[in-house]
């Protein structure tokens, strides 16, 4: 269930121009905040139609306000064609043209567009690629880091331990959300976008290893005295073979619990920083920075589907969490059914 | 009437199920039991063969998904009228009576069982203030008066004392302690004295015997030692998969083993009585004790007996060989 | 004793753990928990050690191993070439080597065996760390275990949790196999087990010691189950060896220490005719942090005077190899077991 949510964002995220009918870099002030068009199968005469439509939006005056309001333009019918021919974009390398659905004419915004007419399908779809590779390589840092320095410190104990365990006590001593937007903040402005993302990466996995190497020392200490390890050494195993065949391998539950609760926790990190303006920086896109479109409660109001980059990040956050229980589940030696 | 007087407890057809999610555990299957006031019964039983379920079930305190399905308890009053137990609700207020001022129990780990915040003076006065009308000061009085029985030094410094500040052994005094403020009519040991030294353990069971004489409480004392048994019970229940396959005088079960569990057991441990010098090899119950989920058809013991014979595969009904010997076999019908 | 064949010798072992209080973790005492235990195994034969929880026995045989490093004292291997090598001292490469000859059993098989591995995995492993098989051969070496221990060949993928505790005891009997091994020491190794299937482990363990020529030192509590399968016993209190000697002498005959005395009146016997005079012994085993001065069983011993309690008795032979630390080993009259046909 969470495996099929990831699998699908990842999808999305990847083939991001694939999945949207427009690009999403073009501006187009005439469509700026638009609200998202409905799929319909009947038209306002009642007829129905096969083939998923959606009405055209033409701009008009608010006769009570004078604001600016969209309308359906019920007698523009726009056919929802799939595979269709659009924009030319290159994935991989390759130049393409083809795009999962689309219409022939005119424009279709599943999700509307923001302040400067972008489709927000497509921008989301784009920012999920910045924040789960983010999510997905702080994790990494934080497994490789953190199983290393937990094992080290809860195996070897003393002097190693001593030095591991107050550097993370420091590290963990700081509040948290200063902490990020100064070392966000001491990243200088001059820098390209790329190297932002970047930089933010390590930022995120220096900051996020300490609770899982805390995890695994506990997890060691305590396994350290059973006596399948007396066992090992018993027998003549080195300290490796201890640690790489018998003590890690007992820990995987438990470093896959740390995982799934951390990777949620650095997209959630990565939007924090970028909604407050400090991760990654505009024009590159991650849901962070789109939900930036919606700082203000007036926008909010009056558009509010300029939140769509939300629902994404709770379901990748919700898809995670499902994922880490089924994993762990697997993981255990102990779960297995009889057979 | 009359030959029910001295019965204090009777069990008929217990049985206590655990609705797991892996299936059925037959914990407790149809056990036939009388405790005897003032009497020692012991109940021997290997790992998972629900003596302790057993035990927990006339104290109705079967932790969940277990639960008691069919079957009778009745516990004889002082004023002659029997209740069953089996029917009470667990939390009821008669059973909140019942455990503690008429039936107490003392577990195996005494660290487990006792509060580790409380000092071991708060929680026996609780609990006779739960019980008794009595101030706290009575009660406190009777705590040392009951810690100076169960032969610990100095009851009123240690009344004071937290449980880890005690040893095994202590705690484990301090635990019938507890147990016996109340003066019950009947006293569960589940395994007191296998977490012991073998030292310590001939220490507590020689104050559950003075006691047990003192006091007059019927006692039930659940072990897996057939030595513990041979030193202090009066007669026996063996129990297996949750079925009391013989039971009788403890005289009888050592001199005269008539089931073939109960003979392979006694045959299966060293003991000391054996000639010195020339090693015997000790007899073997072969396999392992069945799967507790399996429900086995015919008689439980036939898949590890060396006297199988096709009656077996029909459950033998508990059989009266003579007067208080009871044995679940064919061999004797 | 010179012209027996001893396959280990203990001199004089301690180990003192210290014990750290504060921030600055300062030793602040020490937990004597083996306080100079001498003794010695022959080849072939099998030496139990008793004694109560917290006397030492366990950290005594992990100490010989050096699973955990002795703090003083000698330990002497005799290798299958008459060669004798101090273990305390010898080199990490060295003793790799020897672990093939000295192996362990351990007392807790649910613990003792690691959840992730398959049956093959466990009982191979020795094997592949000494390079001793591999590919098929191990395979074909890891079933024949299997099956000099009792269990099936077929069962060599499965996972320890499929099976139950006496199995497991036998996967641990086999891992110690595996490395052709010429002493074992047996830490507790039925305690844990059903009194049925402790029977079936101590029946293998006797076949396997007359098919393969092992020396056992089994560590146990259970005095039944010690005088069950020794030939010779050593009883251990706070950390000393007290008596050793010849099984039926200890157990019998002639026990020659009060607290050996004590320690046998106090075993519940399966037989309710008997009622033995049971010696009851005073209070608790003292705590192996502060222990008593002179003799250490002076406070619960009911022989003991000043003498006892100012001096501490050494370990003497009172004859035939029956060793004794009491300063009135000679003159006291003591009951053992008494013996019924």
């Amino acid at each position: 269930m969470g495996g099929v949510i990831i699998v699908v964002l990842l999808i999305l995220s990847i083939f991001a121009p694939f999945f949207s009918p427009h690009d999403y870099l073009e501006y187009s002030p005439d469509k700026s905040y638009r609200p998202p068009q409905k799929i319909r199968f009947v038209d306002a005469q009642g007829k129905f139609h096969w083939r998923p439509f959606v009405y055209d939006m033409k701009l008009d005056i608010d006769p009570m306000t004078y604001s600016r309001i969209y309308v359906e333009d019920t007698s523009k019918i726009l056919s929802i064609r799939f595979f269709v021919r659009g924009w030319e974009y290159k994935i991989f390398g390759l130049r393409s043209n083809l795009h999962f659905f689309g219409v022939e004419e005119g424009s279709i915004h599943l999700l509307g567009t923001d302040r400067y007419g972008r489709d927000l399908l497509g921008r989301i779809l784009l920012g999920g690629r910045i924040s789960l590779t983010i999510a997905f390589f702080g994790a990494a840092v934080t497994v490789i880091l953190g199983s290393i320095m937990g094992t080290v410190s809860g195996y070897y104990g003393g002097i190693v331990d001593m030095l591991v365990q107050r550097t993370i006590e420091v590290l963990q001593s700081f509040p948290q959300l200063p902490l990020w937007m100064a070392l966000s903040a001491s990243v200088p402005r001059t820098w390209t976008s790329l190297q932002v993302f970047i930089s933010m990466m390590v930022i995120f996995s220096f900051l996020n290893w300490p609770t899982l190497a805390r995890e695994v020392r506990g997890k060691i200490l305590s396994l350290r005295e059973q006596d399948f390890i007396a066992a090992i050494k018993e027998m003549g195993g080195s300290d490796s073979r201890v640690i790489f065949r018998h003590l890690l391998p007992n820990c995987l539950s438990h470093v896959i619990v740390v995982l799934t609760i951390s990777i949620p926790e650095l997209i959630l990190m990565e939007s924090v920083l970028s909604f407050l303006g400090l991760g990654i920086q505009p024009p590159m896109v991650s849901w962070g920075v789109l939900l930036q479109g919606a700082q203000r409660i007036e926008v909010i109001g009056l558009y509010p589907w300029v939140m769509a980059p939300c629902a994404f990040i709770v379901l990748a956050v919700l898809g995670f969490n499902f994922l880490g229980d089924g994993l762990r589940d697997a993981a255990d030696p102990y779960s297995v059914k009889k057979s | 009437m009359t030959e029910r007087e001295d019965v204090l407890v009777q069990i008929e057809d217990l049985r206590a199920y655990f609705y797991t999610d892996d299936g059925i555990v037959r914990a407790v299957d149809g056990v036939h039991l009388e405790i005897k006031a003032g009497k020692i019964l012991g109940i021997i039983g290997e790992t998972g063969c629900g003596k302790t379920v057993l035990a927990l079930s006339l104290m109705r305190l079967i932790p969940p998904p277990g639960r008691i399905i069919h079957g009778n308890i009745f516990y004889y009053r002082e004023n002659g009228k029997k209740i069953d137990l089996a029917e009470l609700p667990p939390k009821g207020i008669i059973m909140r009576e019942i455990r503690g001022k008429h039936i107490s129990m003392i577990f195996q780990e005494p660290m487990v069982s006792l509060n580790p915040v409380y000092t071991i003076g708060e929680q026996i006065i609780e609990n006779i203030v739960t019980h008794q009308k009595m101030a706290w000061k009575d009660a406190k009085m009777l705590a040392i008066r009951m810690l100076e029985q169960v032969g610990i030094p100095e009851p009123a410094k240690r009344i004071d004392d937290y449980p880890h500040q005690l040893s095994g052994g202590m705690r484990q005094r301090a635990m019938i302690a507890m147990a016996l403020v109340c003066n019950p009519k009947l006293l569960i040991a589940d395994e007191p004295t296998t977490a012991l030294d073998v030292t310590v353990q001939a220490q507590v069971l020689e104050l559950l015997k003075d006691l047990q004489q003192k006091m007059g409480m019927a006692v039930i004392i659940i072990t897996h030692n057939l030595g513990v048994v041979a030193e202090i019970a009066d007669y026996v229940g063996v129990m297996y998969l949750g079925r009391i396959m013989e039971h009788t005088s403890v005289c009888d079960l050592f001199s005269n083993p008539l089931h073939p569990y109960t003979q392979a057991l006694l045959k299966s441990m060293p003991c000391l009585t054996a000639q010195a010098g020339c090693r015997r090899k000790l007899e073997i119950i072969k396999g392992d004790i069945p799967d507790p989920y399996a429900k086995i058809e015919g008689c439980l013991f036939a898949s590890r007996c060396s006297h199988f014979q096709d009656a077996c595969r029909e459950d033998p009904p508990l059989i009266e060989v003579e007067s208080g010997h009871q044995v679940r076999c064919w061999l004797y019908k | 004793m010179a012209t027996e064949s001893l396959i280990l010798e203990v001199q004089n072992l301690k180990k003192y753990f210290p014990m750290a209080r504060g921030f600055f973790r300062k030793t602040v005492g020490y937990v004597k928990a083996v306080d100079g235990a001498s003794f010695f195994i022959r080849e072939g034969e099998t030496l139990g050690l008793v004694g109560e929880s917290g006397c030492g026995k366990t950290t005594l045989g992990r100490c010989i191993l050096r699973l955990i490093e002795p703090t003083e004292g000698e330990v002497w291997f005799q290798r299958s070439n008459g060669e004798k090598i101090e273990l305390t001292k010898l080199h990490p490469e060295a003793l790799k080597n020897l672990r093939r000859e000295i192996r362990m059993i351990f007392q807790d098989p649910y613990a003792s065996l690691d959840p992730r591995l398959t049956v093959m995995e466990i009982v191979g492993e020795p094997m592949k760390i000494h390079g001793m098989a591999k590919g098929r051969e191990l395979e074909d070496r890891v079933k024949r275990l299997l099956e000099v221990v009792g269990l099936k060949a077929q069962h060599m993928r499965r996972y320890p949790y499929e099976f139950s505790g006496g199995q497991r005891q036998r996967i641990g009997i086999a891992r110690a196999l595996a490395s052709d091994p010429r002493l074992i020491i047996a830490d507790e190794p039925v305690s844990a087990l059903d009194v049925s299937v402790q029977a079936q482990v101590l029946n293998l363990l006797e076949e396997l010691q007359e098919e393969l020529h092992l020396t056992y030192l089994f560590i146990s509590h259970d005095l039944s189950v010690v005088q069950h399968v020794s030939d010779r016993v050593a009883v251990m209190y706070l950390g000393k060896i007290v008596e050793l000697g010849n099984a039926t002498t200890v157990y019998y005959a002639a026990p020659k220490h009060p607290y050996t005395e004590a320690l046998l009146s106090a075993i519940p016997q399966a037989d309710p005719q008997r009622k033995l005079k049971r010696i009851l012994l005073k209070g608790d085993v003292p705590s192996p942090i502060q222990s008593p001065p002179g003799c250490k069983f002076h406070p619960r011993c009911r022989y003991a005077d000043t003498l006892c309690s100012q001096e501490e008795p050494t370990l003497k032979d009172v004859g035939d190899h029956h060793y004794v630390a009491c300063h009135y080993a000679e003159q006291l009259h003591l009951e053992g077991v008494e013996l019924y046909d």
